[in-house]
Protein backbone atom coordinates (compact mmCIF):
# COMPACT_ATOMS: atom_id res chain seq x y z
CA UNK A 1 0.00 0.00 0.00
CA UNK A 2 0.84 3.06 -0.74
CA UNK A 3 1.98 5.92 1.99
CA UNK A 4 -0.69 8.18 1.43
CA UNK A 5 -2.83 4.94 1.37
CA UNK A 6 -1.19 4.10 5.22
CA UNK A 7 -1.69 7.78 6.20
CA UNK A 8 -5.53 7.11 5.21
CA UNK A 9 -5.74 3.96 6.81
CA UNK A 10 -3.80 5.26 9.95
CA UNK A 11 -6.69 8.07 10.32
CA UNK A 12 -9.79 6.08 9.39
CA UNK A 13 -8.14 3.32 11.70
CA UNK A 14 -5.55 3.91 14.14
CA UNK A 15 -5.47 0.58 15.89
CA UNK A 16 -4.54 -0.75 12.23
CA UNK A 17 -0.94 -1.34 11.39
CA UNK A 18 0.31 -0.25 7.92
CA UNK A 19 -0.12 -3.05 5.79
CA UNK A 20 3.37 -3.15 3.57
CA UNK A 21 3.35 -3.98 0.01
CA UNK A 22 3.40 -7.64 -0.63
CA UNK A 23 2.87 -9.55 1.99
CA UNK A 24 -0.80 -10.68 2.69
CA UNK A 25 -2.02 -10.55 5.71
CA UNK A 26 -2.03 -13.37 8.97
CA UNK A 27 -4.68 -15.97 7.92
CA UNK A 28 -7.35 -15.70 10.25
CA UNK A 29 -9.42 -18.74 11.78
CA UNK A 30 -12.56 -18.91 9.33
CA UNK A 31 -15.87 -18.62 11.51
CA UNK A 32 -17.95 -21.52 9.75
CA UNK A 33 -14.63 -23.80 9.57
CA UNK A 34 -13.32 -23.58 13.56
CA UNK A 35 -16.52 -25.37 15.27
CA UNK A 36 -16.04 -28.34 12.83
CA UNK A 37 -11.92 -28.30 13.46
CA UNK A 38 -12.44 -27.54 17.24
CA UNK A 39 -15.47 -30.54 17.82
CA UNK A 40 -13.04 -33.61 15.79
CA UNK A 41 -10.66 -32.86 18.27
CA UNK A 42 -12.86 -32.60 21.12
CA UNK A 43 -14.75 -36.00 19.60
CA UNK A 44 -11.06 -37.68 19.39
CA UNK A 45 -10.19 -36.90 22.94
CA UNK A 46 -13.27 -37.32 24.50
CA UNK A 47 -13.42 -41.07 22.60
CA UNK A 48 -9.57 -41.18 23.95
CA UNK A 49 -11.02 -40.96 27.75
CA UNK A 50 -14.11 -43.34 27.28
CA UNK A 51 -11.98 -46.05 26.19
CA UNK A 52 -10.26 -45.47 29.43
CA UNK A 53 -10.99 -48.73 31.89
CA UNK A 54 -12.84 -47.67 35.05
CA UNK A 55 -10.49 -47.69 38.62
CA UNK A 56 -11.27 -50.54 40.73
CA UNK A 57 -13.09 -48.13 43.16
CA UNK A 58 -15.72 -47.18 40.71
CA UNK A 59 -15.75 -50.87 40.08
CA UNK A 60 -16.26 -51.86 42.90
CA UNK A 61 -19.42 -49.28 42.92
CA UNK A 62 -20.76 -51.15 39.70
CA UNK A 63 -20.92 -54.56 41.74
CA UNK A 64 -22.50 -52.82 44.87
CA UNK A 65 -25.05 -51.69 42.38
CA UNK A 66 -25.45 -54.81 40.44
CA UNK A 67 -25.64 -57.33 43.90
CA UNK A 68 -28.05 -54.65 44.74
CA UNK A 69 -30.05 -54.71 41.95
CA UNK A 70 -30.03 -58.40 41.85
CA UNK A 71 -31.50 -58.47 45.55
CA UNK A 72 -34.40 -56.55 44.19
CA UNK B 1 -34.95 -48.55 44.96
CA UNK B 2 -33.16 -48.42 41.92
CA UNK B 3 -34.61 -50.27 38.52
CA UNK B 4 -32.98 -52.05 36.04
CA UNK B 5 -33.59 -49.42 32.92
CA UNK B 6 -32.33 -47.13 35.79
CA UNK B 7 -29.40 -49.27 36.76
CA UNK B 8 -28.41 -49.74 32.96
CA UNK B 9 -28.86 -46.36 32.12
CA UNK B 10 -26.47 -45.26 35.31
CA UNK B 11 -24.06 -47.96 34.43
CA UNK B 12 -24.16 -46.85 30.44
CA UNK B 13 -23.65 -43.41 31.72
CA UNK B 14 -20.37 -44.20 34.18
CA UNK B 15 -17.46 -43.94 31.42
CA UNK B 16 -19.20 -40.46 30.18
CA UNK B 17 -19.73 -38.94 33.98
CA UNK B 18 -16.03 -39.92 34.29
CA UNK B 19 -14.41 -38.61 30.73
CA UNK B 20 -16.52 -35.01 32.22
CA UNK B 21 -15.06 -35.06 35.62
CA UNK B 22 -11.35 -35.66 34.07
CA UNK B 23 -11.96 -32.79 31.68
CA UNK B 24 -13.60 -30.37 33.99
CA UNK B 25 -10.85 -31.02 36.67
CA UNK B 26 -7.89 -32.05 35.11
CA UNK B 27 -7.00 -34.78 37.67
CA UNK B 28 -7.46 -38.42 37.34
CA UNK B 29 -8.16 -39.01 41.26
CA UNK B 30 -9.95 -35.56 41.73
CA UNK B 31 -12.21 -37.05 38.62
CA UNK B 32 -12.73 -40.45 40.54
CA UNK B 33 -13.60 -39.14 43.58
CA UNK B 34 -16.17 -36.98 41.37
CA UNK B 35 -17.82 -39.70 40.33
CA UNK B 36 -18.03 -41.58 42.88
CA UNK B 37 -19.73 -38.95 45.14
CA UNK B 38 -21.75 -38.55 41.93
CA UNK B 39 -22.99 -42.03 42.50
CA UNK B 40 -23.53 -42.04 45.99
CA UNK B 41 -25.52 -38.95 45.90
CA UNK B 42 -27.67 -40.29 42.56
CA UNK B 43 -28.69 -43.59 44.58
CA UNK B 44 -29.72 -41.67 47.44
CA UNK B 45 -31.80 -39.28 45.61
CA UNK B 46 -33.15 -41.75 43.10
CA UNK B 47 -36.61 -40.93 44.67
CA UNK B 48 -36.00 -37.53 43.12
CA UNK B 49 -35.37 -38.29 39.79
CA UNK B 50 -38.48 -37.83 37.39
CA UNK B 51 -39.03 -40.91 34.88
CA UNK B 52 -39.78 -40.09 32.13
CA UNK B 53 -36.67 -37.29 31.84
CA UNK B 54 -33.09 -37.74 30.55
CA UNK B 55 -31.25 -39.58 33.16
CA UNK B 56 -27.78 -38.83 31.79
CA UNK B 57 -28.65 -35.07 31.95
CA UNK B 58 -29.45 -35.78 35.59
CA UNK B 59 -26.23 -37.38 36.73
CA UNK B 60 -24.35 -34.30 34.89
CA UNK B 61 -26.16 -31.72 36.62
CA UNK B 62 -25.48 -33.62 39.92
CA UNK B 63 -21.84 -33.92 38.62
CA UNK B 64 -21.58 -30.35 37.60
CA UNK B 65 -22.67 -29.26 40.96
CA UNK B 66 -20.24 -30.81 42.88
CA UNK B 67 -17.72 -30.11 40.86
CA UNK B 68 -18.55 -26.30 41.02
CA UNK B 69 -18.90 -27.15 44.81
CA UNK B 70 -15.58 -28.31 44.98
CA UNK B 71 -13.94 -25.28 42.54
CA UNK B 72 -15.48 -22.98 44.97
CA UNK B 73 -13.71 -24.30 47.98
CA UNK B 74 -9.92 -25.25 46.08
CA UNK B 75 -10.27 -21.69 44.46
CA UNK B 76 -6.80 -20.34 46.00
CA UNK B 77 -5.06 -23.66 45.73
CA UNK B 78 -2.46 -23.00 43.05
CA UNK B 79 -3.89 -24.61 39.80
CA UNK B 80 -0.97 -25.48 37.44
CA UNK B 81 -3.06 -26.30 33.76
CA UNK B 82 0.30 -26.96 31.95
CA UNK B 83 1.67 -29.59 34.23
CA UNK B 84 -1.54 -31.66 34.16
CA UNK B 85 -2.26 -35.26 34.25
CA UNK B 86 -2.81 -37.95 31.63
CA UNK B 87 -0.38 -39.77 33.90
CA UNK B 88 -3.39 -41.68 35.84
CA UNK B 89 -4.71 -42.84 32.53
CA UNK B 90 -3.77 -46.26 32.02
CA UNK B 91 -5.08 -46.02 28.27
CA UNK B 92 -3.58 -43.24 25.84
CA UNK B 93 -3.52 -42.75 21.75
CA UNK B 94 -0.08 -43.48 19.85
CA UNK B 95 2.74 -40.93 20.75
CA UNK B 96 1.41 -38.04 18.20
CA UNK B 97 -1.71 -38.57 19.73
CA UNK B 98 -0.59 -38.53 22.55
CA UNK B 99 0.73 -34.89 22.52
CA UNK B 100 -2.65 -33.98 20.94
CA UNK B 101 -4.48 -35.09 23.62
CA UNK B 102 -2.11 -33.82 26.69
CA UNK B 103 -2.39 -29.92 24.20
CA UNK B 104 -5.95 -30.63 24.23
CA UNK B 105 -6.02 -31.40 28.04
CA UNK B 106 -3.39 -28.44 28.69
CA UNK B 107 -5.70 -26.00 26.70
CA UNK B 108 -9.17 -26.47 27.95
CA UNK B 109 -7.66 -26.27 31.63
CA UNK B 110 -6.89 -22.43 30.65
CA UNK B 111 -10.47 -21.69 29.43
CA UNK B 112 -12.95 -20.22 32.58
CA UNK B 113 -14.61 -22.98 34.12
CA UNK B 114 -18.00 -21.75 32.65
CA UNK B 115 -16.80 -22.11 29.24
CA UNK B 116 -15.14 -25.53 29.53
CA UNK B 117 -18.16 -27.27 31.14
CA UNK B 118 -20.00 -25.52 28.71
CA UNK B 119 -18.26 -26.80 25.58
CA UNK B 120 -17.43 -29.89 26.63
CA UNK B 121 -21.92 -30.55 27.45
CA UNK B 122 -22.31 -29.94 23.28
CA UNK B 123 -19.28 -30.37 21.72
CA UNK B 124 -18.09 -33.50 23.38
CA UNK B 125 -21.12 -35.47 24.93
CA UNK B 126 -23.44 -33.84 22.02
CA UNK B 127 -26.10 -32.31 24.68
CA UNK B 128 -28.29 -29.67 22.74
CA UNK B 129 -28.10 -26.27 23.88
CA UNK B 130 -31.30 -26.64 25.46
CA UNK B 131 -30.34 -29.61 28.15
CA UNK B 132 -26.96 -27.85 28.32
CA UNK B 133 -28.89 -25.08 29.38
CA UNK B 134 -31.08 -26.99 32.13
CA UNK B 135 -27.58 -28.81 33.20
CA UNK B 136 -25.90 -25.33 34.02
CA UNK B 137 -28.98 -23.61 35.29
CA UNK B 138 -28.50 -21.25 32.30
CA UNK B 139 -30.15 -19.21 29.48
CA UNK B 140 -29.81 -20.77 26.06
CA UNK B 141 -28.02 -17.42 24.71
CA UNK B 142 -25.19 -18.00 27.24
CA UNK B 143 -24.85 -21.34 26.40
CA UNK B 144 -24.36 -20.18 22.35
CA UNK B 145 -22.29 -17.18 23.78
CA UNK B 146 -20.34 -19.74 25.90
CA UNK B 147 -19.08 -21.94 23.59
CA UNK B 148 -19.02 -19.54 21.14
CA UNK B 149 -16.36 -17.93 22.95
CA UNK B 150 -14.68 -20.93 24.12
CA UNK B 151 -14.11 -22.22 20.55
CA UNK B 152 -12.38 -19.28 19.61
CA UNK B 153 -10.41 -19.74 22.69
CA UNK B 154 -9.47 -22.99 22.77
CA UNK B 155 -8.40 -22.40 18.62
CA UNK B 156 -6.09 -19.60 19.79
CA UNK B 157 -4.46 -21.20 22.92
CA UNK B 158 -3.92 -24.54 20.60
CA UNK B 159 -2.70 -21.90 17.50
CA UNK B 160 -5.27 -23.18 15.42
CA UNK B 161 -5.80 -21.28 11.70
CA UNK B 162 -6.39 -23.73 9.48
CA UNK B 163 -7.85 -27.48 9.13
CA UNK B 164 -3.69 -28.58 8.41
CA UNK B 165 -3.35 -27.22 11.62
CA UNK B 166 -4.18 -30.24 13.39
CA UNK B 167 -3.19 -33.67 12.91
CA UNK B 168 0.22 -34.83 11.25
CA UNK B 169 2.32 -31.83 9.81
CA UNK B 170 3.13 -31.14 6.64
CA UNK B 171 6.27 -33.45 6.97
CA UNK B 172 4.91 -36.05 8.33
CA UNK B 173 1.49 -36.18 5.55
CA UNK B 174 3.86 -35.96 2.68
CA UNK B 175 5.56 -39.19 4.12
CA UNK B 176 2.10 -40.77 4.17
CA UNK B 177 1.32 -39.92 1.03
CA UNK B 178 4.92 -40.90 -0.26
CA UNK B 179 5.67 -37.51 -1.62
CA UNK B 180 9.27 -36.18 -1.12
CA UNK B 181 9.55 -33.19 0.48
CA UNK B 182 12.05 -30.42 -0.52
Amino acid sequence: MSDTGNRARAILWPSHPPLLAGRRPAARPLPSVLPTIIGDQLRRYYAALLEEPLPPRLLQLVRDLDERGSDE
Amino acid sequence: MTTPPFRDELLRTLPHLRAFAISLSGNVDRADDLVQETLVRALANVDRFQPGTCLQAWLFTILRNLFRTEFRKRRREVEDPDGLMAGGLAVLPNQSGRLEFQELLGALAKLPHDQRETLLLVSAEGFSYEETARITGTQLGTVKSRVNRARTRLAELMNVRREEDFGPDRVVQAVLHGISVS
